[in-house]
């Protein structure tokens, strides 16, 4: 077909091909009909031009993949052409060169300016593709489309298209690949070219014999490879650079649509490895970090000097400023609490209890007044700190006298306390001297006794007036004595000093009274009566008595509340002249702050900016270079890679640029089309073995077949000998008989001859009569032989019969074990009276549920009988052959078994083995390696046949030297199921 | 004074026990310590106050010296007849026992300083032997607040037996109530007189008898006839005996120390002011004898604690024994020693079954549960609410030759 294709197009020249290029669909039925059925790759070809007219780069990215389909129909047209038939490979080259030269012819017309400088974007792609000897034609064919492309630039597609095309073009000349690839772009720029058929129609078919020369061998490596996707991402790839060098020229387009990238791609066009792109993006975000940093640095070195004046001269003094000022607030507010402790006892208690009890001490009060002192001197001389100094030095010194106050009041409220005990005292003992003699005095008065042995008194005497007065004055002393008492008890808690003024009045007045009453006593006064008065009123008198002393507390304690107000007004200042000195110390501490906190928004302001810059000069470096150019090509160059892993080695890697990744991409697209060769050669090695495996097992097969065919004409040969045989032997048997029955008969005959010649010996010569008797010697051996060889065929021909007639009887349930049993005992005197030496060890291991198997009983006995038989011939041929180890005991083992549904009787014995070539031969008829006489060769032939016939198994295995054993196997069914196969066994046999 | 600040008083106290609450305070933190360590004796193996390896300390204040001194004397001398005799046997759990007599005249505030000074400084395991009423109202709490057992006071007060009130009190005799109920069984009962007054002490020892007087004849449905006080510590008693002769009761019971009542006995027998004189154990009755002599004759006093003379009680014999070693030549027997005696002896046998250890509270604890105890035959009952030994009263009469005698039936 492609052939086909090609010789009318080649005959055509170019023209037709174009215009179904050109014009798609519509435009074959107008070119030639040889046109419109054309190409298979023509409609093919077409569609693909439309896409790349459409996007620029990526259209030869979709034509390649069209491109795939067409290569075959290519191949298939070069194949035509590589046939031999130039003209045919004009024609197939016809649709790639037939374009150039229509291209070629359009641009010699129009501008040679745009393809000279397009032509030299080439020789630059090509020299770096190092296919300079190319160059030539492919130049050639590329100027011409893009000639016309920007010629007809009417379509504004063309430009990149066109370039693309012929970095297309060109790539597949240099690699010889690409011819219908090529082929297809130059449609696509025909295409491009609206009208380019027509245009370059005849200078095409000229000029298109030129390159088509060598697209034949184009075609082939075509073929070769089969990957024109290769070239369309080839075309892709050096659309690029293409663009780059000639597309400032050529197409303005394709810069405006990427400008920044086209810049940078430019820009970096020189060194585009990944050392520098890394580096450079690294660069950057560090440079401004490091901008960053040093402005920080700048900030806080600024901050930490502002931030130290401050530490080192406004907070210390602001500390000791806050401190004297609570110092002084504890000492205003302590002071009085210590004075009212001081001044009572029941708030004493109080003050006791409480938590802070410790430090309400006059001591602790003073340390702290010089601890202020210390203070406010630490603050330096300014007009600030100077009246703390002094008002500080005036608090101290006030309290030192609230000390002295607090001292002194406390040590006279002491001696108050003891002097209100005292007077309890003494005026218990004022009455014990004053009432006995008031008694005394009463009890004179009223019964006129004095002493117990006196008479009673007159009235006269006891109720006188001296008697009165005495009592009186008596009464008078004991009442003034206890008044007195009772005030100074009372003065003592009395806190109006004009109150205990009028008290101390009152005491005088009550102790006069009292000495005046005494003084009226006269002489009869009783004992130490007058010291126990004036022991109480010097509780009351004088400087140290009760009253002057609460006079003197009463007075302290005033004064300690004009010290104490004192005090606060001094405490008050001083945290005024605190404030003036704190309020100074902010104000500067603020300033200075200020001024630190403005360093401090700079340097953020500045970091900020910074690092914003940083960041979006990070981000964008991240997003051009590592997002658009790294990753999103290394994920295309994985991507390819996972592709390929995954077996499609057909898509073409696609990754752009020029760096280690554009290499990586190369290379493995050079990769992939290796592979893809591989694979296919793989594939054929495959196929080949496995048709090769296949004829083997053919061949078995047949091998098989072969043997099992001989193995069947075989059987029939011996089933009919078997028959010829019985029949033979049926028909010997009678003749047989005769001889051997005659033979007997003759012998006697011979006998009875001897004797009647006996008889006559004496009348006979002794010749004759020792030659009668030769004779009859003779005829008697004679007849000896016959007799002796008729038997020997007479056991033939039975055992020609047995093994003839085999089928025993009906088929029923027979026990094994019983039978076992038996038949081992029979073989074993039957051994014993060939042998009577003969001895055997027999072991038997019966299985307990062996049980029954269906057949017929003589048949089994008969196999069980023939090999235990066997076995004692092997032993006994052991035993007496010679060959025995010291101290052999013939050893036959019996063991049965029920297994997975069927009998299992094993016996084994200890003679000599069977060789291995009779192991395969054993159960053949006739085969015997006995004397004649013994066997027969069909023994265990056919217990093989029994056994077969009740649908079992019989196997030997031997070791020479050391025994064989014989294994049946019979399957033991249902009764029902046994019967059956029993009855079917039978009818086979 | 000053030290007072830092501590806490008593502050329940009124005011005008200012001082001995400063004082107090001193002594209660000691006290305090004391109850600390006597409760931590149990796990720590330290021993409680006043308690050594070999020697149990006990203190007594009482009146040695005053109108009340034979009182004071006599207790000592029986405690000390007691506290001999347990130690020449061994001691209690090895331990001897001592003890300590201070002086307080019969004056409370003297009480109080020689209790602090026994329980502070000596740390005396407990305070023993005291005599009065008014004494030990002043004393008690002091060793309540110590924690330390209060054995044997020489007076019946009423609020010393109510273990409420008075947790570490033990108690031997028996209460002025009992005393007085029993004077007016007799008085009442026996000679059928119903007018009786009373002369009694201006203290809470006078307050006492006449409060337990006052309810014994409640009980009869009669009232009193005539009440009379004298100032303590004073034989003042004339016009007391005037104000009663004027009630003319028939019979005038006296609750006061032995000199005024010597001293009131006289002076009615003088004035020919003739009732039936009745007295209560506190009197001290071998001092009243000796005061009155055969003027005494006729007059009653109660006792509590068997009749010295009476050798045939296995207790006065062994009593006579004690007394024989404890001083030469022996002193004469007397109710108060003897009381003193059987004090001693009440204290040995509480200590003894306070076990090897003994505590405070331990004590406490084996006088609730001794139960009932025999002194060589005078019997003794403790219980939980009961810390009064001893239910008995006698009646003694002063005869006319000046001697003691038991009254007939008792």
């Amino acid at each position: 077909m492609a052939k086909d294709d090609a010789r009318p197009n080649g005959g055509d020249g170019s023209a037709p091909e174009e215009v179904t290029t050109g014009d798609g669909r519509d435009a074959a039925p107008e070119g030639a009909a040889a046109g419109a059925e054309g190409n298979g790759t023509g409609p093919r070809a077409e569609g693909r031009g439309a896409e790349a007219d459409g996007t620029g780069p990526e259209g030869d990215g979709a034509a390649g993949a069209e491109g795939e389909e067409e290569a075959w129909g290519d191949a298939a047209a070069a194949d035509g052409a590589e046939s031999g038939d130039d003209g045919a490979g004009a024609g197939a080259a016809g649709e790639a060169s037939g374009d150039g030269d229509a291209g070629g012819g359009g641009e010699g017309g129009r501008r040679g300016d745009s393809s000279v400088s397009i032509a030299g974007a080439l020789r630059d792609a090509l020299s770096r593709k190092r296919k300079g000897k190319k160059a030539a034609p492919g130049g050639n064919g590329a100027e011409s489309p893009e000639a016309d492309g920007e010629d007809e630039g009417d379509d504004e597609r063309d430009d990149g298209s066109a370039v693309s095309i012929t970095g297309a073009f060109r790539h597949a000349l240099s690699r010889r690949r690409k011819v219908r690839k090529a082929a297809a772009a130059d449609a696509n720029g025909a295409e491009s070219s609206g009208e380019g058929p027509r245009a370059g129609g005849k200078p095409g078919g000229e000029s298109g014999g030129e390159p088509g020369q060598e697209d034949p061998a184009d075609a082939l490596a075509a073929e070769a490879s089969a990957s024109e996707d290769g070239a369309a991402s080839d075309s892709a790839e050096d659309s690029e650079p293409a663009g780059e060098s000639g597309g400032t020229a050529a197409s303005g387009k394709g810069e405006a649509e990427d400008a920044p990238v086209g810049w940078l791609r430019k820009r970096l066009d020189l060194r585009r490895s990944l050392r520098v792109q890394i580096a450079a993006s690294l660069a950057t975000p560090l440079g401004f970090t490091l901008m960053a940093s040093v402005v920080a640095l700048m900030a806080f070195f600024r901050i930490g000097t502002l931030q130290e004046e401050i530490n080192t001269e406004h907070v210390p003094a602001l500390t000791t400023a806050v401190r004297i000022e609570q110092l002084a607030t504890r000492l205003a507010g302590t002071a009085p609490r210590i004075v009212a402790v001081a001044q009572s006892r029941a708030l004493a208690a109080e003050a006791g209890s409480e938590a802070d009890g410790g430090d309400l001490s006059m001591a602790n009060l003073m340390e702290d007044a010089a601890r202020l002192i210390e203070l406010s001197a630490g603050l330096g001389d300014s007009e600030n700190t100077a009246p703390l100094q002094t008002l500080s030095a005036d608090l101290a010194s006030n309290l030192r006298d609230v000390q002295t106050s607090v001292d002194a009041s406390t040590s006279m409220q002491e001696s108050l306390d003891e002097m209100q005990l005292v007077s309890v005292d003494r005026v218990r003992e004022l009455n014990e001297i004053i009432v006995p003699p008031l008694d005394d005095q009463y009890f004179f008065m009223a019964t006129g006794l004095r002493e117990l042995d006196d008479t009673p008194a007159s009235i006269l005497i006891r109720g006188s007036a001296a008697a009165i007065a005495r009592f009186r004055a008596l009464s008078t002393v004991q009442a003034s004595g206890n008044f007195a008492a009772g005030l100074l008890s009372e003065v003592v808690v009395q806190d109006d000093p004009g109150l205990v003024r009028t008290l101390e009045e009152r005491f005088q007045a009550v102790t006069d009274g009292a000495r005046r009453a005494m003084g009226t006593l006269g002489a009869d006064i009783p004992d130490g009566l007058g010291r126990a008065l004036d022991r109480i009123r010097e509780l009351g008198e004088g400087e140290d008595g009760a009253f002057a002393m609460r006079q003197r507390y009463l007075t302290e304690l005033t004064n300690q509340q004009d010290y104490l107000t004192r005090n606060r007004s001094i405490t008050d200042s001083l945290g005024n002249a605190v404030t003036t000195l704190t309020v100074g110390l902010e104000v500067d501490a603020t300033a200075a702050t200020e001024e630190s906190e403005t360093a401090l928004n700079l340097g953020r302001s500045l970091l900020l900016a910074l690092n914003v810059l940083a960041l979006t000069f990070t981000a964008l470096i991240l997003w051009l270079f590592v997002g658009r150019f790294l990753i999103v090509r290394l994920t295309n160059l994985s991507a390819a890679m996972r592709r390929m892993a995954g077996g499609d080695l057909k898509t073409k890697v696609e990754v752009r640029g020029a760096d280690e990744v554009g290499e990586m991409a190369q290379a493995l697209e050079v990769f992939r089309k290796h592979a893809l060769e591989v694979q296919r050669l793989n594939l054929v090695e495959q196929l080949a073995a496995r048709v090769e495996a296949q004829n083997e097992e053919l061949t078995q097969t047949l091998d098989d077949l072969q043997k099992a065919k001989d193995q069947m004409v075989m059987q029939e040969k011996l089933a009919s000998l078997g028959q010829l045989t019985a029949g033979i032997a049926h028909e010997i048997k009678n003749p047989l008989n005769f001889v051997n029955n005659f033979a007997d008969i003759s012998s006697s005959l011979v006998n009875d001859l001897k004797e009647e010649l006996e008889t006559v010996a004496e009348k006979l010569p002794d010749d004759t009569k020792e030659e009668v008797e030769d004779i009859s010697k003779d005829l008697t051996d004679n007849l000896e032989r016959i007799v002796h060889h008729g038997k020997r065929a007479s056991n033939i021909v039975y055992g020609m019969l047995e093994h003839a007639r085999k089928e025993g009887g009906d088929s029923r349930p027979t026990e094994i074990n019983p039978m076992l049993e038996e038949y081992i005992a029979l073989a074993f005197h039957s051994m014993r009276a060939v042998d009577n030496t003969f001895q055997m060890t027999i072991e038997k291991d019966f299985g307990d549920d062996v049980g029954a198997v269906v057949g017929v009983p003589q048949d089994l006995s008969r196999v069980f009988l023939n090999i235990v038989t066997n076995a004692c011939q092997a032993t006994l041929e052991k035993q007496s052959g010679g060959n025995a180890e010291a101290g052999y005991q013939p050893t036959l083992t019996v063991r049965s078994r029920r297994e997975n549904g069927q009998v299992e009787v094993r016996i084994r014995d200890n003679g000599p083995g069977i060789p291995e070539e009779h192991l395969k031969k054993i159960f053949e008829p006739f085969f015997t390696t006995k004397d004649t006489d013994k066997g027969t060769g069909l023994g265990l032939s056919l217990c093989h046949d029994i056994v077969r016939g009740h649908g079992g198994t019989l196997a030997v295995t031997s070791e020479v030297g050391r025994g064989a054993e014989f294994v049946i196997t019979l399957p033991s069914e249902s009764p029902g199921q046994s019967g059956a196969s029993g009855a079917e066994a039978a009818a086979d046999a | 004074m000053r030290s007072g600040l830092f501590h806490p008083p008593a502050s329940r106290r009124s005011p005008a026990a200012l001082l001995a609450g400063c004082a107090l305070s001193l002594f209660g933190a000691g006290a305090a310590a004391g109850v600390g360590t006597a409760t931590g004796t149990g796990q720590t193996g330290r021993l409680a106050p006043g308690v050594t390896a070999e020697t149990v300390h006990f203190g007594q204040s009482a009146a040695l010296s005053g109108p009340a001194a034979a009182l004071g004397t006599g207790m000592r001398l029986g405690l000390r007849a007691a506290f001999h005799e347990v130690n020449g046997a061994g001691g209690v759990h090895g331990r001897q026992l001592e003890l300590t007599s201070l002086d307080d005249g019969y004056e409370p505030e003297r009480t109080i300083e020689n209790a602090r000074q026994l329980l502070n400084e000596e740390q005396v395991f407990a305070l023993i032997g005291a005599v009065g009423t008014p004494t030990s109202r002043a004393a008690e709490p002091l060793a309540e607040e110590a924690g330390a057992p209060y054995i044997g006071p020489f007076t019946g007060a009423e609020f010393l037996r109510d273990r409420t009130e008075s947790p570490t009190v033990v108690n031997l005799r028996a209460s002025y109530f009992q005393e007085t109920a029993e004077m007016v069984r007799h008085l009442v009962d026996d000679f059928g007189i119903s007018r009786i007054g009373i002369l009694r002490q201006d203290d809470s020892y006078g307050d006492a008898g006449l409060a337990g007087l006052q309810r014994a004849l409640e009980r009869r449905g009669l009232e009193l006839t005539g009440q009379a006080a004298y100032q303590r510590n004073t034989t003042a008693v004339k016009s007391a005996l005037l104000d009663l002769r004027d009630a003319q009761p028939e019979a005038v019971v006296m609750i006061g120390a032995y000199e005024p009542v010597a001293e009131f006995v006289r002076w009615a027998r003088k004035i020919q002011f003739d009732p039936v004189m009745m007295t209560i154990s506190f009197v001290g009755s071998e001092a009243l004898v000796g005061e009155l002599g055969t003027a005494g004759d006729g007059v009653y006093i109660t006792q509590v604690v068997p009749f010295p003379e009476d050798r045939s009680h296995p207790l006065i014999r062994r009593y006579r024994r004690a007394l024989g070693q404890v001083a030469r030549p022996a002193p004469r027997p007397s109710f108060v020693s003897l009381e003193g005696y059987v004090t001693g002896r009440l204290a040995a046998e509480v200590l003894e079954r306070a076990g090897p250890e003994p505590t405070p509270e331990g004590f406490l604890e084996a006088m609730t549960t001794i139960g009932r105890l025999d002194l060589d035959g005078f019997r003794l009952a403790f219980g939980p609410e009961d810390n009064q030994g001893s239910d008995a009263v006698f009646l003694t009469r002063i005869e006319a030759d000046g001697r003691l005698r038991p009254l007939g039936g008792n």
